[in-house]
């Protein structure tokens, strides 16, 4: 069973706000990030948390080594 | 893990807003005034020329304090006004922060209850407002047997 896909949200003391999709691969949930987001204010920094980053990295390689 | 957004919060929703100041004034036993044009007040009781639509005077500020105000853009949104003697005194925080955190909870539960979502397990950690926004879950319908059931008739 896949795991739950949610928004995980930290409010700092000031007012900075960070949300992160949690176990959520797909384009779908993007959209939504952005409608939490801009109804809280401005968007600073937006992007892929570091293991996102690594996985998609991992089957670039892969598919370089079998053009090889 | 994967994608992340940083927001920079801003006064945007005056029901959120409301909401905010009544849940924070209740918990730390302040009040505040909500008016048109509010006036506000200094440290020695002098009237300003600012006004603002929420007010939070003095006596519940802090020692020596000016009243707080959130003055209303125009445009729907909302700006702190604080003096800068305020903005320098640290005590002055233990006011503020409460009203962002609250007023970015208050907004992301209005969202989240417009797109069929609840907002749960909302706790503090190294002062941070800490919590999850997920989907709502159904109640399974019951059955019922014998209502809403179509007959066909075969004919032939």
């Amino acid at each position: 069973m896949a795991d739950e896909q949610y928004i995980a949200f930290k409010i700092g003391p000031d007012g900075k706000v960070v949300l992160e999709v949690i176990n959520g691969d797909g384009v779908g949930c993007e959209g939504l990030l952005e409608q939490f987001s801009e109804a809280l204010g401005e968007v600073t920094e937006k992007g892929h948390t570091a293991d996102h980053d690594r996985r998609r990295r991992k089957v670039k390689t892969g598919r370089e080594k079998v053009r090889a | 893990m994967s994608e992340y957004e940083k927001v920079k919060t801003q006064y945007l929703s005056e029901d959120c807003l409301r909401r905010a100041l009544q849940t924070v004034s209740a918990q730390l036993g302040i009040e505040f005034e909500e008016g048109e044009n509010l006036h506000l007040y200094g440290y020695k009781g002098d009237r300003r020329s600012q006004t603002a639509q929420f007010v939070i005077r003095r006596e519940y500020v802090g020692a020596a304090a000016n009243d707080i105000g959130f003055v209303n853009n125009g445009d729907g949104s909302y700006s702190l006004y604080i003096s800068q003697y305020d903005q320098r005194q640290e005590g002055r925080e233990d006011l503020l922060a409460p009203i962002r955190q609250q007023y970015g909870l208050e907004v992301l539960k209005a969202k989240a209850e417009a797109q069929g979502m609840d907002v749960s397990n909302v706790r503090v950690e190294d002062g941070k407002l800490v919590g999850e926004i997920k989907p709502k879950r159904r109640k399974a319908k019951k059955m019922v047997r014998g209502k809403g059931r179509r007959r066909l008739r075969i004919r032939s």
